[in-house]
């Protein structure tokens, strides 16, 4: 049975009381709220999530309005997993920007049998493509592009999660979260696309989701075999190119982007060296020109 | 002489011509451009006779097509000692 198999006075219901579980990305996730946007939210971007029939969830979550006087002047929501407040409370209108954000948290601070790196992960003909990137490197808005193009699989647009052991990618197929100018671009990229409501004045900009592909959220059991490592890096009228990194180059830079790679302490070094045997690294300088990229990534897996 | 402090407290990741340092007891990584992971893979395969800094300068002279300064090697030989990958035996 899939979320959206619920209509929306049920699924508020449910939220209410015993909570929605619910696969999000390789993750059960049990919710609880009463505030509106989650359920707008949910129906909008996890309509195509299996619901989860167990009794067991790897989170539980609950998106609350604060309660006091201020809730009449200013309203304000917080995310709490397990009971506990992570966060400081946020704008009530920013209720489901910061379900996906506390998901993100749940996963980074939680997944330590895995390196994870914050890195897009899109896959085709079986050669995955990592895309580490510090926020405005372009990452999601390529990212989304790709999701967007036949034959291209999404594996997460936030979070690569490499299994050192079987040395493969596991599938995190979440919303892709899209940001400013980039909400526009991809809009009209993909103007079939399902996206959330845009959510004004968050601490990141303007920020709404687009749902993931139906195939992307069926493959989430298959993992990926990492092919390439691709750093992208938006600039302007500026000439889209590749260039080979360099293993070490490489190295340092995936560390850097990982969350737990000090976690994982000599875990962490073995699991970027094994990902780094099977990989070419590239830089990737993109002036925006989504067609333009998306050729070049398609002569990459296509090689 | 230069010896490699001890070879357990590190791991490698020979990506040539750079090497990539894992230090355990610290948990740092570093990347040690193809200058100085020559010097440190000197020094390693010298590790049961030891070298000196001019032992490295000898050996780097038929490694690298062009010439290398003493100052050079003493300062790559220091940030090594400073990563404590390297230790000064008697």
């Amino acid at each position: 049975m899939r979320l959206a198999d619920l209509n929306k006075t049920e699924l508020a219901k449910r939220l209410n009381h015993q909570g929605v579980c619910f696969f999000a990305g390789g993750f059960s996730v049990c919710l609880n709220s009463k505030v509106p946007a989650i359920v707008d939210g949910l129906l909008s971007q996890y309509g195509n999530n299996l619901l989860n029939e167990a009794d067991f969830s790897d989170f539980h979550i609950n998106i609350k309005a604060t309660s006091g006087v201020r809730r009449f002047i200013r309203p304000r929501v917080q995310f709490f997993l397990n009971g506990n407040a992570p966060f400081y409370p946020m704008p009530y209108t920013q209720a489901f920007p910061l379900l996906e954000w506390g998901m993100n948290w749940c996963v980074t601070n939680h997944c330590h049998e895995h390196l994870v790196i914050h890195a897009a992960v899109v896959e085709k003909n079986g050669k995955a493509i990592i895309l580490p990137g510090t926020p405005g490197s372009g990452k999601s808005t390529l990212c989304a592009a790709l999701a967007n193009t036949s034959g291209w699989r999404l594996l997460s647009d936030e979070l690569a999660i490499y299994n050192y052991k079987s040395q493969m990618l596991v599938p995190n197929p979440r919303p892709v979260s899209l940001k400013n100018q980039s909400i526009d671009v991809i809009k009209k990229f993909a103007p079939s696309s399902i996206f959330s409501p845009t959510v004004h004045d968050t601490i990141k900009g303007s920020v709404a989701h687009m749902m993931p592909s139906i195939e992307s959220i069926e493959g989430t059991n298959n993992d990926a075999v990492p092919a390439f490592v691709v750093f992208p890096k938006y600039i302007a009228e500026s000439n889209s190119e590749l260039e080979l990194v360099s293993k070490g180059d490489a190295f340092i830079q995936l560390a850097e982007h990982s969350f737990n790679y000090q976690i994982l302490h000599s875990d962490g070094f073995e699991a970027i060296a094994s990902l780094l045997d099977q990989t070419n690294c590239y830089k990737y300088t993109y002036d925006g020109d989504l067609a333009v990229a998306i050729n070049q990534m398609e002569s990459l897996v296509c090689l | 002489m230069w010896q490699l402090t001890s070879e357990k407290e590190f791991l490698l990741y020979h990506c040539a011509p750079e090497l990539v340092v894992y230090n355990k007891s610290t948990r740092s990584t570093s990347l040690l451009p193809p200058f100085i992971a020559q010097i440190f893979f000197i020094i390693k395969n010298n590790q049961d006779n030891g070298v000196d800094v001019l032992n490295i300068l000898e050996a780097l002279q038929g490694q690298f097509d062009t010439q290398i300064a003493l100052n050079d090697v003493e300062k790559s030989v220091e940030y090594l000692k400073e990563l404590i990958l390297i230790e000064y035996c008697e």
